[in-house]
């Protein structure tokens, strides 16, 4: 069942991803090769969020935050289509401070669970292995947090959840795009012997 | 599944233990030291379904109330016996009571699972509760695990739901987290015959026997722990004694329809109130996850904890997206000519009619015009050779990259060679990225 979905997920990508780089290369025709590439990734990306349908986290949060740059706008709406659901959110003045709310909100509980753990317990070594333990574990989802996009605003839980799907659909991704550079230098090869 | 059985494990045995503690002086007293002497020899057994049901059977031949119970009784468990145990000869003599024999039968199904870290708060609440009974901590202790074999269910149906309902109020909730599970067929069995005896126990199976298995050495761990909330029980036992009291005609009563939230019980040893209880749930469906996780990111099996795990994770996704940026870039350095739209298009193509071999043709010709000449009938052959050497290859949707590749071999047959040597054995002139 895996296999079926992930074959579906890369064929909805493939297609996404080819008719953005058509929408793109039609707009421009020469651009430097970091643009390119950023196109090429930015495609790339969204097509994967969107071939999610929604259904996950972090290609809400990934297309959003393309849709935040005017330039990219364009391109999403038309890659998704008439029927794009992805109205961004919040703007991006809301965002920040729905951001900013979620941070103080975490250091309020962070300063009362401190000032608990102090009162309980003493000397906050003694348990230290544990202590230890603990902060490289919060330091580390942290830092993964960071990776998954949109991972700021979620818990720990749904955050190993979506890092799970992110990484699969990233698989996806590389396989495909692995594949399309792999045929590519066949080409170039064969182009080359046969030019010789 | 599992943990139905901690509830039931309390009740039916309360229930019994207050009837004990009635106050009804003479035989119940000298009932009850038997039944303790009963107890204790039982279960320090992991599972004697054998003796407990040879000594119940005996005594149950003078009851015509609970013998088809007790029948019912031998025949479910006598089947399901993993580990044969001796049987005790030292087992007392059972009164032919109908009520102690009938809690004999509870009794004699707990014996059927192991008991290995699966002791929780039912112990202490037993002891609490028993101290006027001087029933041992320590055999009660074994008593709270009960398997849910149909006979119990029986019991259940009539007392254990009256009990659940008083102690929705207290907001307990069950322990999905079981130890050690000696008997999974039982369990299978047992979860398919009390659909409707569940409350609303939300658990599928399969985060559950993981989650016996991460945690059985946890259970067994907190079987040495002392009791550290006596307060929280005392006040749940209080509650389910008045209950118990008002409950003990009511035993008819057909079983309550299951409860809509999850019931999660503490275990033994650890604290008790709804917070921490949360959190462990949490805890649990985290440690679940990162489980899910380790299979999925490769060279992970031997790694655990969870600090090691996530550094692994990140590691992992990291080198994901930097493979995403190279490649990206690799595509972009493609000559901006005609190629990379063909390129586009056959991929474009190639998804849109998969089967149309024309329409594959047609771009192929479009692209290398002389090629299709010397490609057209060595296509065919390509095919079959080639796609051999991909199905190791994981992950590879076969209908694409079949048709990307045709594409290319199209062209010429040396490159396809070396294409797919290079995919087979080692890399000549296509360097298959790791």
């Amino acid at each position: 069942m895996k296999m079926h979905t992930s074959s579906k997920l890369r064929k909805e990508f493939i297609k996404k991803w080819v008719k953005g780089l058509q929408i793109c290369c039609s707009s421009k025709k020469n651009m430097d090769i970091l643009e390119r590439k950023k196109k090429i990734k930015l495609c790339a990306d969204i097509a994967l969020a969107s071939a999610k349908n929604e259904t996950t986290l972090w290609s809400i949060a990934l297309i959003s935050e393309a849709k935040k740059d005017d330039e990219n706008k364009i391109l999403v709406d038309n890659l998704l289509g008439p029927e794009s659901r992805f109205k961004p959110r919040m703007t991006n003045r809301q965002m920040i401070a729905c951001h900013k709310r979620v941070r103080s909100k975490k250091i309020l509980k962070k300063s009362r669970h401190v000032c608990q753990k102090m009162k309980k317990m003493g000397p906050p070594k003694s348990n230290l292995a544990a202590y230890i333990a603990k902060k490289l574990v919060k330091r580390r989802t942290q830092v993964l947090k960071r990776l998954v996009p949109g991972g700021e605003s979620m818990d720990k839980f749904s955050l190993i959840k979506e890092a799970l799907d992110y990484i699969l659909s990233l698989r996806i991704q590389v396989d495909v795009m692995r594949t399309l550079v792999n045929a590519n230098e066949v080409l170039n090869q064969s182009d080359s012997k046969i030019y010789n | 599944m599992d943990g139905n059985f901690f509830f039931d494990a309390g009740l039916p045995l309360e229930q019994s233990f207050e009837r004990l503690t009635d106050g009804i002086p003479g035989p119940n007293w000298e009932k009850t030291e038997q039944f303790s002497q009963f107890e204790s020899t039982l279960f320090p057994m992991t599972s004697s379904p054998v003796s407990s049901i040879k000594m119940t059977s005996s005594p149950v031949s003078g009851t015509k109330l609970n013998s088809p119970i007790i029948d019912h009784l031998v025949k479910e468990n006598l089947p399901r016996i993993r580990n044969s145990i001796p049987m005790n000869p030292n087992l007392p003599f059972l009164p032919p009571d109908p009520g102690f024999v009938e809690r004999a039968a509870k009794f004699s199904c707990f014996g059927s699972r192991s008991f290995n870290g699966r002791v929780n708060v039912n112990a202490d609440q037993l002891g609490l509760n028993s101290n006027k009974t001087e029933v041992q901590i320590g055999s009660t202790g074994n008593l709270t695990r009960v398997s849910s074999s149909p006979a119990l269910k029986i019991d259940r149906n009539r007392v254990g739901f009256e009990e659940i309902k008083s102690l929705d109020g207290i907001n307990m909730k069950l322990n999905r987290v079981s130890g050690s599970v000696s008997n999974s067929n039982e369990g299978s069995s047992v979860s398919d015959q009390v659909p409707s005896g569940e409350l609303g126990f939300r658990n599928q199976k399969d985060p559950n026997p993981r989650k016996r298995k991460g945690c059985s050495s946890k259970g067994a761990g907190s079987n040495t722990k002392k009791e550290e909330d006596d307060v929280d029980e005392s006040k749940r036992l209080k509650k389910t004694e008045e209950e118990n009291g008002g409950k003990t005609e009511e035993k008819t009563k057909p079983p309550e329809p299951p409860k809509d939230y999850i019931h999660v019980r503490a275990r033994r040893g650890q604290a008790t109130d709804s917070h921490s209880l949360a959190e462990r749930v949490r805890r649990e469906k985290i440690s679940e996850r990162m489980k899910m996780l380790q299979n999925l990111v490769p060279n992970c099996n031997k790694v655990t904890g969870k600090a090691l795990m996530l550094d692994e994770i990140i590691n992992y996704v990291q080198s994901l997206q930097r493979q995403v940026e190279f490649l990206s870039m690799k595509l972009a350095t493609v000559n901006p000519s005609l190629e990379f739209d063909t390129n586009n298009l056959i991929i474009s193509n190639v998804d849109q009619s998969n089967q149309n071999f024309s329409q594959l043709t047609s771009t192929v010709y479009h692209q290398n015009p002389q090629a299709v000449f010397d490609g057209s009938d060595s296509m065919t052959r390509p095919v079959h050779e080639f796609t051999e050497p991909f199905h190791h290859i994981q992950g590879f949707g076969q209908d694409d990259l079949q048709s990307i590749v045709q594409m290319g071999f199209g062209e010429n047959l040396d490159v396809d060679m070396s294409f797919f040597h290079a995919a087979h054995d080692q890399p000549s002139n296509m360097k298959i990225e790791l």
